[in-house]
């Protein structure tokens, strides 16, 4: 999945200009919100992989999949989707060394829309 | 026009319902199944017409959702739109056969959204003009006044015996049943039996006298 890895961006402003239709409000609006709920989303997922609680992981990955998916933020939402299919095809020993790419595309991403959002 | 948005994902559900409103759509949004299938079956003025559900929410999935609303309101005039990742197409059959009119990929794509929602539109204002249509012709059907089966008429005077046992006369009777009206005038044979019934009448006078 490496070669995929590349491709994908951290956040692609102009997709997410395009996503919310030039609106800066809602934009920002988004941004705050992804900025409460993906900390939330990814110790869930973190709980769950601990756990090894597949039915958890799929529900919590799934759902920063599609957040991340209307931020344009292609990296988190191929991370999460990598986790979601770990967890329906219960394989969650292979989770641990996913979620460290997760949390390091979630740490540049956030710091990528705290950036955009402060100006 | 009433759009609801369902959808658990909050961000998901602000994106959509700000770029319906963009649009001037009346948007109402929820964040579960159940709630969206209240808001669907309720039945009054504020009732959407048009609806957007995620296929994955609390309590009840958008696809049975579309169900529920299609067995319980079988007439109901409501487009139903389903939504859906890109890996989950057999989500789309499945959402398809349970009573979805359409289905967006998550995330959707705001001009295709627009173009879907146009399609919507259209086949919402056809459905509302042909069921006017058949109301119009429904009321005029109930106005068509009827006029068959067994007449029982007096084979002297050529009264009718009506459903309410009185004997009537057969131009009220038809008048009654039907958009036909009478001029009243006298055949030739009945003119000239006429003529001949004076005539013998005068006779006798002139005999008598």
């Amino acid at each position: 999945m490496a070669g995929d890895d590349v491709a994908r961006a951290v956040f692609d402003f102009a997709a997410f200009e395009r996503q919310t239709s030039g609106d800066a409000a809602l934009r920002a609006e988004i941004i705050q919100m992804f900025l409460e709920d993906c900390p939330v989303r990814v110790e869930e997922i973190r709980a769950a992989v601990a756990g090894g609680n597949a039915a958890a992981l799929v529900s919590s990955a799934h759902a920063l999949k599609g957040s991340a998916a209307y931020l344009s933020a292609s990296m988190v939402r191929g991370h999460a989707a990598d986790l979601e299919r770990l967890g329906r095809e219960s394989r969650l020993t292979d989770a641990p060394a996913m979620l460290e790419q997760l949390d390091a595309a979630v740490a540049e991403l956030l710091a990528e829309l705290r950036n955009v959002h402060g100006r | 026009m009433k759009v609801l948005v369902a959808d658990d994902d909050r961000i998901a559900a602000t994106v959509l319902a700000q770029t319906l409103r963009q649009w001037e759509f009346d948007v109402t949004v929820v964040s579960d199944g159940a709630e969206a299938l209240r808001h669907l079956l309720a039945q009054g003025p504020s009732t959407p017409t048009l609806a957007i559900l995620d296929w994955m929410m609390p309590n009840l999935e958008g696809a049975d959702v579309c169900r529920r609303v299609r067995l319980e309101m079988p007439l109901a005039n409501m487009y139903l739109m389903l939504l859906t990742s890109l890996e989950s197409k057999s989500h789309i059959i499945a959402g398809l056969d349970a009573g979805a009119d359409d289905y967006l990929i998550k995330p959707f794509d705001p001009e295709e959204l627009r173009a879907r929602i146009n399609v919507g539109m259209r086949v919402l204002s056809l459905q509302d003009r042909l069921a006017e249509r058949v109301s119009e012709l429904q009321s005029a059907l109930a106005n068509v006044k009827v006029l068959h089966g067994l007449l029982p008429i007096c084979s002297y005077c050529k009264r009718i015996r009506g459903d309410d046992q009185y004997w009537t006369q057969v131009e009220s009777y038809i008048a009654e049943r039907s958009d036909a009206q009478f001029s009243h005038s006298i055949c030739p044979p009945c003119a000239s039996e006429l003529e001949r019934e004076i005539d013998e009448h005068r006779n006798s006078r002139s005999r008598d006298h």
